[in-house]
Order: structure tokens, then sequence, then C-alpha cells
């Protein structure tokens, strides 16, 4: 795919990439904008290549993804160094911040709660089913694993998420 | 209280999206801060580059200078194995003839593979 081309795809899927970015990086804009910069600089500069084999959103979001977990890797070895592993453990944390939170509706902020208490996968594959409204098996391709995986953590993670919401209405 | 169905949780879902997607930064705007930010990571590639360079250089250098402050220390010391200086396997104190009493030779080890004739046969034969 040319330069010029992929430029004009990753604009139209810009927004999308973009929220699809802040579930990766815990909902932390600064941190998603610098993973989505450094995804986007990756495909463009050819150090990730489109095979053709998925669409151009899939491969697009599972570049994301995989830059995203490597930036995050990087910050926790870095706060690590920092300020000992204490804080690395905390970095690790998805739950959003105090401000995150506070920046949502209550119903907004439910469900973003709620999403952190369930595992990652369950998270990823909830996100890009309910939220980018793609099929399981386009979610299996982009978290690469299996489809029969996918079902897996996609109905645990379904049934987890919609128990926590009930707990936190019936409050 | 009953879970949400499905239809729910999608429109719990949209209402995030639709929050998130209002606030997403200019395209544009995301790019050109990822190219700055490649350019001055290239930038600094060089100086980088430079500065382990010149620190290679500087080891070199220490290493070169060592090497041949060892090699004078060696040549200094031979010189005073060479003839003209004394070892301290051959030196001899100043005093040291000062030990040397009349009859010592008599009372001395006789060499090895000598006779005491030696001496007599020598000087008869001298002129």
């Amino acid at each position: 795919m040319e330069r010029a081309e992929l430029e004009r795809e990753l604009e139209a899927l810009h927004v999308e990439s973009w929220g699809w970015a802040l579930a990766c990086c815990a909902r932390d804009r600064e941190f998603a904008e610098e993973a989505l910069q450094s995804a986007y600089l990756r495909m463009l500069s050819g150090r990730a290549r489109f095979d053709g084999h998925s669409s151009v959103r899939t491969w697009v979001f599972g570049v994301i993804r995989l830059t995203a977990m490597e930036e995050a890797r990087r910050r926790r070895s870095w706060t690590a160094r920092q300020t000992g592993a204490e804080s690395a453990i905390d970095a690790a944390d998805p739950s959003p911040g105090a401000d995150a939170v506070t920046e949502f509706s209550e119903r907004r902020a439910e469900l973003i709660a709620a999403l952190a208490t369930i595992s990652p996968r369950q998270r990823e594959v909830l996100q890009l089913v309910f939220y980018h409204d793609m099929t399981i098996e386009e979610a299996a391709k982009v978290m690469k694993v299996s489809l029969g995986a996918a079902r897996t953590h996609y109905d645990r993670g379904k049934k987890a998420l919609a128990q926590k919401l009930a707990n936190e209405d019936a409050r | 209280m009953k879970p949400p169905s499905d239809e729910e949780l999608t429109v719990r879902f949209e209402e995030l999206r639709d929050d998130d997607h209002a606030g997403a930064p200019d395209f544009r705007a995301v790019l050109n801060r990822a190219q700055s930010r490649e350019r001055g990571r290239l930038r600094a590639t060089p100086w980088a580059w430079a500065a382990v360079a010149a620190s290679v250089v500087f080891a070199a250098g220490i290493a070169l200078h060592q090497a041949r402050n060892r090699e004078a220390a060696l040549r200094a010391s031979s010189m005073l194995d060479a003839p003209g200086g004394s070892s301290i396997s051959t030196w001899r104190s100043p005093t040291a003839s000062l030990l040397r009493v009349s009859g010592s030779e008599v009372l001395g080890a006789p060499k090895i593979r000598s006779s005491i004739l030696d001496g007599a046969t020598r000087g008869a034969v001298q002129p």
C-alpha cells in the first residue's frame, strides 16, 4: 500500500483508532496519544506492513494494540527503575485514575470502573465487539488469539461485566 | 437487580464511544507530533554515535599511553642490567674488599676441577 493511500486510511480510521488506543492505555489520554503516534509511525515507515490477510481496520487495531503493550512495558520498566518495584505494580493497574472518572457521567464512569475489574483479554474483546462493532472473529484477529479463545473471553467477560454493572445499579 | 442485556450494554458502550470520539485529537496534529518526535530522535542519534566514538578513541588513547609507560619502564630496567650498569645479582658493596683477609683463599672451599699447584705453576711460568 502506498504511503499516501495508507495515510488516507489512517485518517478515516483515526477517531475509532483513538477510542481503541484509549482502551489499550487504561484510558490515559497522554499515554494513548503517545501509543497512537508510535503506531502511526510504525505503519507509515513500513516497520509494520499490511499483508492483506485481514481488513485494514483489523490490521491497524492490531498494530495499535501491540504498540500500546510495548509502550506500557517500557513505562513500567522506567517507573520501576525510577521508584522501585512498588510503583511498577501501580502503573500496571489498568483501572482509570480519579481524573479520568470525574470527566465522565456517572453511567460512563460505572462502565469504565466495571471494565477495570475484568481481565484484560475480556475487556479487549468486549471493547472490540460492543464499542467498535466488530465480530468476535475480527476481534480474535486483532487480539491474535483463536476464535474459540475469543468466544470464551467474550462470554465470560460479558457475564462478569453485566453482573458488576447490576451490582453497581443496585447500590 | 437484573444484569443488563446485550442491547443495554451496547447503549452504554455507545455513550462511552460518543464521548471519546468528541474528545479525539486531530489526526494531522497527532501525525505532526509523531513526525517531529521521530525527527528529534533521528537528530539525537548522530550525537549519540559521536559520543560513543569519542569514548572509544579516549579509551584507546589511555590504553596506548599505559602500554608506552610499561614499555619505557621495561627498557629502563633492562638498561640497568646491561654492561656499564649493575644488576642486583652482580652488585658489590664498596666496602666488600675489607672483608677479605690474608689466607682466606686457603680457608675457602677449593674450586671444583682445580689443583693447589695451579697457582704455583702459573707463578713459575710467569716471567
